[in-house]
């Protein structure tokens, strides 16, 4: 039952998230259109999921907001949580460049879950760590570029 | 070019006729007098002639700027206060080609007229013209629009600030040649009239005389376009609202923006009619539209006419019951939705202002950071000194790329949460719309349920709700049409807009002369400052001086040049700006009338530094050697008379007063006193 | 079963083609709600915009809670109006909404302001005396931070914040909530 608790919370995070139309922010927008070009067949699965990025994206700055209003240690938290999660998925070993992006979400939610879980509840870290998540895709940290032909950039 | 020949005023008095005159020549003249003795009632004179009352702050024909003894009573040499009955005042114009003309303008009685004599050579003609309102439009009887045929100046338009047409007028050229002693002493043109509205008419003065009539018509045409071009936009924003309204009351979300510049407003109204908006954006087609609701109602005619009654049907009153049950919770259930977005909608627009306020404090951050403006360089411990260590306290210092990188962040947060508004309305929008059409659907469908509850049994039932169907099928048609006709009309109404702003596109504009006459007014302006002893243009020389692009505003370096120099220098920026003027147009023969007229340059600062700056100015080359006339009003002691005298400078010198009994009625009043001594 | 996140079906499909993943360390930066010099001005217009003497103290002072609900409500104006609805409600427990206690809870927890004001208390320019804070042995280290930041145009928003307080009625009960 935590999460009736943070009901209002919850719902505001979603109430800014729902109805999202697609941002023109250049950056992500330029992502996704070169992933869309490099996956022509999978158009349809690459806007897809930028919607849910979108989404996930805009639900991450209402709570950071709502955080940083109401309880700022735990902003504090989610800041280091942010940089510890982009760490992680730097210097994770891994066997393929994509594997440590794969397993984002997962890294996220064990990261943010020390702080997070006795006051939100699992769901809600589970739906605060794919916003991060996505707002490292949406503000930059996270990118990709197409390797050169030789597999050197 | 013209000069003034002569003033004269002249009147009947309890005592007799009285008269005073002023002959001018050529070139530089200084006209002076004790205070009160009539010199300026001269200068008054000649501006009451040429009908320039309104300039001096009057209505028109209002001659209460003159003194006393031209209106109620004079002193005459022999009395005092002798009650004046009539007066008149008269100048003498010259033309470049000799032509003469006399104007008389009664002070005290009909004012607003102006007796003309035209004289070319042995041949004299009269006419009587009217002064005032509409004397320009007037060819026949105006006076304005006559002077300047005489003059040779082409009648010129401009616009107002309201969007009309307005002339030219010599009240708003003459504050540029004409510097009268209350108030033309203050400022440049400060008795440039405003209360025409004319637009940039202190620049269109300044062209006109410089003879820049092609860049003062550019410049008017750029009005006019600017006047039309407002209104359009206003027209624009008026048409868009109206098809708006159309959509809204229609149910579609969609938007006609009237907004932007007129060339961009023409763009977009260009490239798609309403109809391919409609289409595009809310699938609506007309024509379409209507053939369906036409085939739905021939289909319940049929039903209506020619189709048996299922006397075991009982359906009808319970099936329109529960249409309306099914709109109403379906409108429930919208208006619902629409106050949780409304609410999301005003959230969302919380989370954009704080972000809007968190950039904003990130770039002071940054600022701070770059240019260390309220940042502490150095805090140490008071006790030991030694530098206190930021990590001991578990505290953190960015550096300027740190904070640019978190404004870039909170950029793209911002960037995503507009677009979210932006979507947020148009699914307010939708659902609004979709209200209204379902507003629609219930009243019909309230109807048709009203109609079936107001009859008996089955049968009936079954035909009330088939003819309820009908009738609403045909207002459905009804309200197709009219629609389609507000469609029609609208697009019309857009169609004349595109056309009429079409029209004002500028065509680029040819190249004027304008740079060129401003540059010799410029220079004019720079020796004559320097002549008249300016202050701060002798420290600073005028190599600097420059007009403003468009404009004539004199400034020094980066400074308006009436904000420099001591308290005496504004007059002698008048002074020399409406000399320069008329040496300018001079030399690049212009539309300059040839004469200036400078009424009490003295008085505005008597101090003896002041004085002698202007006397050795009138000694100087470029005053005496000025092609143009020069009238300089003013009181001079002896010793100044004489050393303007001996340096070559013609100096009118009142003995006593102007005005004294005319020579007719001197000799009857010797007739009737032998002994009496002449004035 | 649970659903894919969006990141892992991104890269999933990226990972088919001839794409890469680049990660810019650089581009994640903390708020400057944490950095150091942006709190002491702020700490510093509160202090000498707010602190007021009286007869039981010549030299300016101010009540250490205060000075940190002021700070908070500076860097984040938009929450003015929660607070002047608190203030005009205050002691009608009913009318009172949620963000007002939102609003104590996230003062009162903002330990970044604890740790900015042991930095200024051992740099002498200010120092806790009690419930109060007052001028430290240094005091002049703080002044003039406010008018060089006014003289410059910084922190507009956070000063007008600070000046819109200083006519919005604070309680002990409000603060301490007692």
């Amino acid at each position: 039952m935590m999460w009736l608790m943070h009901k209002s919370l919850y719902q505001k995070m979603d109430s800014a998230a729902e109805l999202v139309s697609l941002p023109h922010g250049p950056t992500f927008d330029l992502k996704m259109t070169s992933a869309e070009d490099l996956l022509p067949e999978s158009r349809e699965a690459v806007q897809a999921v930028a919607n849910d990025l979108r989404n996930d994206w805009q639900r991450a700055v209402v709570f950071e907001q709502e955080l940083s209003d109401r309880m700022p240690d735990l902003h504090a938290a989610l800041e280091r949580g942010r940089r510890r999660l982009l760490m992680k998925v730097r210097t994770h070993p891994t066997s393929s460049p994509w594997e440590a992006i794969t397993l984002a979400q997962d890294f996220a939610e064990s990261i943010f879950s020390d702080d997070f879980s006795p006051i939100y509840g699992t769901s809600m870290v589970r739906d605060l760590s794919s916003g991060e998540v996505a707002r490292l895709v949406g503000a930059c940290p996270i990118n990709w570029k197409v390797k050169a032909a030789n597999g050197h950039n | 070019m013209i000069r003034i020949a002569y003033v004269r005023v002249s009147g009947k008095s309890e005592r007799g006729d009285f008269e005073g005159r002023l002959d001018f020549g050529p070139g530089l003249q200084v006209i002076t007098a004790r205070n009160s003795f009539g010199k300026s009632l001269a200068a008054e004179s000649i501006a009451w002639c040429l009908g320039l009352e309104v300039m001096l702050g009057r209505k028109e024909s209002d001659p209460s700027f003159f003194p006393e003894a031209v209106l109620e009573e004079l002193d005459l040499p022999d009395a005092k206060n002798v009650k004046v009955i009539s007066s008149e005042a008269e100048i003498g114009l010259i033309r470049h080609d000799g032509e003469e003309l006399r104007i008389a303008r009664s002070i005290t009685h009909d004012r607003n007229k102006i007796r003309i004599e035209r004289i070319v050579g042995e041949q004299k003609s009269t006419l009587t013209l009217l002064t005032g309102y509409g004397t320009m439009v007037d060819e026949a009887t105006g006076f304005q629009r006559f002077l300047f045929e005489w003059v040779g100046w082409p009648v010129k338009r401009t616009t107002t600030f309201e969007g009309s047409d307005a002339f030219v007028y010599l009240e708003n050229l003459a504050p540029l040649f004409f510097i009268e002693q209350e108030e033309g002493w203050t400022e440049l043109q400060a008795r440039q009239i405003s209360r025409y509205g004319q637009q940039q008419i202190r620049e269109i003065a300044v062209e006109f005389l410089l003879g820049a009539t092609a860049a003062l018509d550019q410049r008017v045409s750029r009005q006019r376009t600017a006047t039309r071009e407002g209104s359009l936009r206003a027209s624009a924003r008026v048409l868009a609202e109206r098809a708006n309204q159309v959509f809204h009351r229609q149910g579609w979300a969609v938007e006609w923006s009237g907004n932007g510049s007129v060339k961009e407003i023409l763009s977009r109204w260009s490239s798609h009619s309403i109809k391919e908006i409609l289409l595009q954006n809310a699938e609506v087609d007309m024509p379409k539209s209507l053939a369906a609701a036409r085939e739905r109602l021939a289909v319940l005619r049929d039903k209506l006419t020619h189709q048996p009654i299922d006397a075991s049907n009982v359906s009808a009153a319970p099936s329109a019951s529960q249409i309306v049950i099914d709109l109403k919770q379906k409108r429930h259930r919208m208006n619902s939705d629409l106050r949780t977005l409304r609410v999301r909608f005003s959230d969302t627009q919380h989370t954009l202002q704080s972000l809007d306020h968190r950039i904003r404090s990130a770039t002071d951050v940054f600022r701070l950071k770059t240019t260390g403006v309220g940042r502490l360089t150095h805090l140490e411990c008071p006790t030991c000194h030694r530098e206190l260590d930021l990590e001991q306290f578990h505290l953190t210092e960015q550096t300027a790329p740190d904070v640019e990188a978190h404004i870039e962040g909170l950029k793209r947060d911002r960037t995503l949460t507009k677009q979210t508004l932006v979507g947020l309305s148009a699914t307010l929008r939708a659902i609004e719309a979709e209200i209204t059409r379902t507003d629609t659907e219930l009243r019909n469908a309230q109807r048709a349920l009203e109609d079936v509850d107001a009859t008996v049994g089955p049968v009936r039932e079954q035909i009330v709700k088939a003819a309820a169907d009908l009738a609403t099928q045909e207002r459905l048609i009804d309200r197709l049409h009219a629609t389609q006709a507000d469609l029609e009309e609208l697009q019309g109404a857009i169609d004349n807009w595109i056309s009429e702003a079409r029209a004002t596109q500028i065509d680029v504009e040819s190249a004027t002369d304008i740079e060129q006459r401003a540059s010799a007014f410029r220079h004019a302006l720079g020796q004559y400052l320097v002549a008249l002893g300016h202050s701060a243009a002798v420290a600073r020389g005028v190599a600097a001086l420059r007009f403003e692009s468009g404009q004539y505003e004199p400034y020094l370096d980066l400074r308006r040049l009436r904000a420099l120099g001591s308290g005496s220098d504004p007059a002698r920026l008048v002074a020399a700006y409406s000399l320069a003027l008329a040496a300018a147009s001079d030399e690049l023969d212009g539309l300059h009338p040839g004469f200036v007229i400078l009424d009490e340059p003295l008085q505005q600062n008597p101090d003896t530094h002041h004085i002698d700056l202007f006397l050795n100015f009138l000694s100087g080359k470029i005053a005496k050697d000025a092609k143009f006339q020069t009238l300089i009003f003013t009181f001079l002691t002896e010793p100044q008379i004489a050393a303007l005298r001996v340096n070559g400078i013609n100096v009118l010198a009142l003995e006593g007063h102007l005005l004294a009994p005319a020579p007719a009625t001197q000799k009857e009043a010797q007739k009737e006193s032998p002994d009496a001594t002449n004035a | 079963m649970a659903t894919t996140s969006p990141i892992a079906r991104l890269a999933a499909l990226l990972a088919t083609s001839n794409a890469e993943p680049e990660i810019t360390a650089e581009r994640l930066v903390p708020s400057t709600l944490y950095d150091l010099d942006y709190r002491v001005v702020i700490v510093a217009a509160a202090f000498q915009m707010h602190a007021v003497a009286d007869r039981f103290s010549p030299r300016p002072r101010i009540q250490n809670t205060r000075l940190k609900l002021l700070q908070f409500v500076a860097m984040r104006p938009w929450l003015l109006p929660t607070i002047r609805h608190w203030s005009a409600n205050r002691g009608d427990s009913l009318r009172l909404i949620d963000g007002e206690e939102g609003l104590r809870k996230g003062f009162m927890t903002d330990t970044m302001h604890d740790k900015v004001m042991q930095f200024i208390a051992a740099s002498g320019a200010l120092r806790r005396e009690e419930v109060y804070v007052v001028p430290g042995i240094k005091p002049d280290v703080l002044q003039g931070l406010r008018s060089v930041a006014e003289s410059n145009s910084l922190f507009r928003s956070e000063i007008a914040a600070l000046s819109e307080m200083l006519s919005i009625t604070v309680t002990n009960d409000m603060l301490e909530g007692w």
